[in-house]
Order: structure tokens, then C-alpha cells, then sequence
């Protein structure tokens, strides 16, 4: 269970980035937090990592989050990462054993196996040997969640890992999200196609600097929500 | 020619010390130059290699070894540039112009004002050729726990040079290794000081990483190649300023340019061959 308990940032003393933040995720369960650009969705994650200064609390499992932080593997947004970076792709899903790593101890036997397996899972064990440059938008984002899995974390905190990825990717990693979420765990991901809501969360989170609605996706993603969030011109079509 | 340089180097104990020295500081310059351009810091490396200069100075006036005036100098550079860049609206490249053009003038003032023997062409351009003892055993020592230390940190520098975001949600202390690469920054750059100068130290430690870079594609081998690049250019230019009577130190530098400019063209990473055949 992930608890936000009064919890606000403020960025260059000046912007307020969020507010007032109380909320609370059950897991397992997939999550997604949308809200328009600049509305805290990324800064909501990184809040609760400690990697933003941040006032209130976040509470894992009824430990500070900052304190638990081997129990959650982030991918931040592909952008922040420097491709062109010397690195192969099984080099780089091996980076999620490093929380479990100290200082001398090298990478296991074992450890090169649940690499292997994750780029199985993640359908990349062909390029394993590439260097990540030689990846599209796609694959690169199947690198970073077969990462995630050799961290085996219980939460998962993804910024925006459609962004950018083709569909084919895109349905191999929401696959896997679901399947980790009936293995017990919770994820939260940062999303901005309101499209694909419906058909990827079961919760949903609705940000604008402070929640605007929280709870189950049928609940939460409805058209006056939507206008609350995203202001009244938001565009909203639906199908039968 | 070739002859005589070996000939020169069973002779002369001042051609063994700078043979020595050169290589020693190609390797080193080379392994921490890969982390300065992956992690897009060649200017700041620039930058201490001018702050270490006022050290020397200093140094002098005190008559302490030059490493330790250097070294406090060059840290005291990197720890001013990183306040201003994250306490104020001033970039980091504005922050590293003002910094390392003060501490280098500064320098020249303190050089004039120590009224020493030293010359200040060769703090400025390096002169290898006068390297005594204890320099070259103070350049080994230095090199080796540098070596060491990234050995032992190589999970965690490679981390957060690659994926900081990462490292923060991990809890690891980005800025400690940020601060712990400019010390074995400054600390190469003060042994590199007498192979090619305060000047010139910052293109031994960009161009050999920056060309093993266009050849490999794991940190681990960019690594290793760059060592070796950087021991091969030092002796190619230590033999071609030997033997023509020419600043080594800028020979060096020349060289290593050179097989970079050679690497460029004919790198498959850079592909610049096949995309001029294509065309």
C-alpha cells in the first residue's frame, strides 16, 4: 500500500508543483496517473522516491518510501537517458541487480540468467549484444522494464513508458504489466493518452497540482472529471 | 631515429623518467577522460586543469610539493563552478568561463609574484623531459589509486553517468560521485601537468576516450582502449619531440589529434566511409 500524506512540492521556492496531496493505493493493481502538462504527475513519482524535496509523507507498507526505496523500481522518462551512452542491452537490464549489489561484489552467475530471462520475456534475447544506440524508441522501453524485472521490486513506478514506443511494443509491455500485477504488484505509471485509459488501468489517479478525483478507472474517468482536470474545451468522444 | 631514441633511453635516466611518466599519465588521462565526455563534462575538465596553475604558485611561495597547492586549487575550482551552476540561474559553461579564466590569471600574477625559477611556459605547456624522481613516483602513486578507486566505484559511476534518474531512486548520492570524479579529476590533471602542461591536459583527457568511444560500445572496452590510446600517443609524441627537438607535450597532442582524425573517418560507429560511398 502506498500512502501520499499531505504531500506538496514546491519548485525554485516559487511554483507549486502540488498540493495538499492525500491519497492511498491498494495494491496489486495497475495505476495510472494522467493530468494535463505541468499538473505533477512526474513530480508525484519523484516525490515519493525523495528525488524532489518534498513536504508531508510517503508511506510504503507503513515505511517511509525514501526508506524502502530497493522495494521500487523507476524508469523515468527515455528522454533523460543518453542513448548514444556505451552500453550493450543485456549490460544495461543488468543495472537492475545493483540495489542488491555492494561495494566489490560482481554480477552472479545466477544474476546473468534473470537478465537473460527477462530480455526472453521481454522479446529482446536477439540484441542482447547491441549496443542500446542500435534500438528503436520501442525496444529501448522493453530494455528499461526487463530491467525492472531483474530488480524485482514490488512497486513499479513508470513516468511515461508509452511515449514514443510502437505498438508492438507497447502491447508486449503492457502484457507484462498485468502479468506482474496478478504476481501481487502495484504499479504506478505516468500517462498522458487519454485513449488507451479505459483499456490499461484499473485506478486512476487525476492530476492537476492537486488530485482531482482518485479511485476506480469507471469512477474517476468521467467527462465532468475530465473537464475539472483538463479545463472545459477538453474534446471528449466516446464509442458505445 | 628510431635507434637513437632507444639508445637515448638505455642512456639518459631523464628520457626512462619521461617515458615513464608519459605513459603512466596516457593511461590514467585516458580511463577518467571516458567518464569527463560520457558525462558531458569536457569543459569542466578544461577548466580545473587551468585552476590547478594558482596551486602551483602557491605551492612554490610555501615550498610544498606542487601536488598539494594543485590538487587544493583544482577541488576548490570544481566545488565554485558546482555551487554557481546549482545555486543560481547561471549555466554551467558561463560558471566554468568566469572560474577557470580567474584561478588562470590569478596563477600567472602568483607565478610572477613567487619569483621562482619555475618558468611558466613549462607549468603552461609541460616538459617532460625534466621530470625528476619523485615527481614520476608522486605521478604513479597518484595513477594508481586513481585507477583504484574507479575500479572499486565502477557499478556506481557507471550508473549515475548513465542513468542519474536511476541512481537518485536508488537512494545513491549522485552528487558525492560527482564530486569524487572532479577530485580524480584534479588529481590526473595535476599529473598530467608535467607531460603536456595546464594548457594542454584537457585533449589528453578528451581525445584518446574520445576516440576509443568511436570504436567500442561497452563503458568496460571504451575504457580499456582509451588507456591505451592515451599510453601509445604519449610515446609516439615523446619520441617524435625527442627526436626533432619539438615541445612533447604538444607533440602528444598532435598525435593523439591525428589518430583521432584518422579514427573519425574510418570508425563503423561514425559509419562516415560507407555514408560517403553511399552518397
Amino acid at each position: 500500500m502506498i500512502e501520499f500524506q499531505k504531500v506538496g512540492v514546491v519548485y525554485n521556492n516559487e511554483v507549486e508543483a502540488l498540493k495538499n496531496i492525500d491519497l492511498v493505493i491498494k495494491g496489486p493493481t495497475i495505476t495510472g496517473i494522467i493530468g494535463p502538462n505541468g499538473s505533477g504527475k512526474s513530480t508525484l513519482l519523484k516525490a515519493a522516491l525523495g528525488v524532489v524535496r518534498a513536504s508531508g509523507k510517503v508511506m510504503l507498507d507503513g515505511i517511509q518510501a525514501n526508506k524502502a526505496l530497493k522495494r521500487i523500481a523507476y524508469v523515468a522518462q527515455k528522454s533523460s537517458i543518453d542513448l548514444s551512452f556505451p552500453i550493450t542491452v543485456r549490460e544495461c537490464v543488468a543495472l537492475g541487480t545493483l540495489p542488491s549489489l555492494g561495494l566489490f561484489k560482481r554480477i552472479t552467475r545466477e544474476e546473468w540468467e534473470s537478465v537473460d530471462k527477462a530480455l526472453e520475456i521481454v522479446g529482446l534475447s536477439e540484441q542482447s549484444q547491441r549496443q542500446i544506440s542500435a534500438l528503436s524508441g520501442g525496444q529501448f522501453q522493453r530494455v528499461l522494464i526487463a530491467r525492472c524485472l531483474v530488480q524485482n521490486a514490488e512497486y513499479l513506478f513508470l513516468d511515461e513508458p508509452f511515449v514514443g514506443v510502437d505498438m508492438v511494443s507497447e502491447d508486449i509491455i503492457i502484457k507484462i504489466l498485468k502479468d506482474l500485477k496478478s504476481k501481487g504488484k502495484t504499479i504506478l505509471i505516468v500517462h498522458h493518452d487519454l485513449n488507451k485509459v479505459e483499456g490499461y488501468f484499473d485506478q486512476v489517479v487525476m492530476l492537476n497540482r492537486e488530485i482531482i478525483a482518485a479511485g476506480k478507472t469507471a469512477q474517476v474517468f468521467t467527462v465532468p472529471n475530465l473537464k475539472r482536470a483538463y479545463g472545459e474545451n477538453i474534446l471528449v468522444e466516446r464509442g458505445e | 631515429m628510431l635507434a637513437e631514441f632507444i639508445h637515448g633511453l638505455q642512456t639518459f635516466h631523464f628520457l626512462q623518467n619521461a617515458l615513464i611518466t608519459a605513459v603512466v599519465v596516457g593511461i590514467v588521462s585516458g580511463v577518467v577522460g571516458c567518464f569527463i565526455i560520457l558525462r558531458g563534462m569536457s569543459l569542466m575538465g578544461d577548466a580545473i586543469s587551468h585552476a590547478v596553475l594558482p596551486g602551483v604558485a602557491v605551492a612554490y611561495i610555501l615550498n610544498i610539493n606542487f601536488f598539494v597547492g594543485a590538487t587544493i586549487f583544482g577541488i576548490m575550482a570544481s566545488v565554485i563552478i558546482t555551487y554557481i551552476k546549482e545555486n543560481s540561474l547561471i549555466k554551467s559553461d558561463t560558471a566554468i568561463g568566469i572560474t577557470f579564466s580567474s584561478f588562470l590569471a590569478l596563477g600567472v600574477i602568483l607565478i610572477g609574484l613567487a619569483r621562482t625559477s619555475t618558468d611558466l611556459f613549462h607549468i603552461l605547456f609541460g616538459n617532460i623531459l625534466a621530470v625528476q624522481d619523485i615527481d614520476k613516483w608522486i605521478t604513479i602513486v597518484v595513477s594508481l589509486i586513481v585507477l583504484l578507486v574507479i575500479i572499486l566505484y565502477f557499478k556506481e559511476l557507471l550508473l549515475t553517468s548513465f542513468d542519474p534518474q536511476m541512481a537518485k531512486a536508488l537512494g545513491m548520492r549522485v552528487n558525492f560521485y560527482h564530486y569524487m570524479l572532479m577530485m580524480l579529476l584534479t588529481l590526473v590533471a595535476v599529473t598530467a601537468m608535467q607531460s603536456v602542461g595546464t594548457i594542454l591536459i584537457v585533449a589528453l583527457l578528451i581525445t584518446p576516450a574520445a576516440t576509443a568511444y568511436l570504436f567500442t560500445k561497452t563503458l568496460k572496452a571504451m575504457i580499456f582502449l582509451a588507456a591505451g590510446i592515451g599510453a601509445a600517443v604519449s610515446v609516439v609524441g615523446l619520441f617524435i619531440g625527442y627526436s626533432y627537438n619539438i615541445a612533447v607535450g604538444s607533440s602528444i597532442v598532435i598525435t593523439a589529434a591525428i589518430v583521432f582524425l584518422i579514427s573519425f573517418f574510418i570508425s563503423p560507429k561514425q559509419r562516415y566511409l560507407k555514408r560517403k560511398v553511399r552518397k
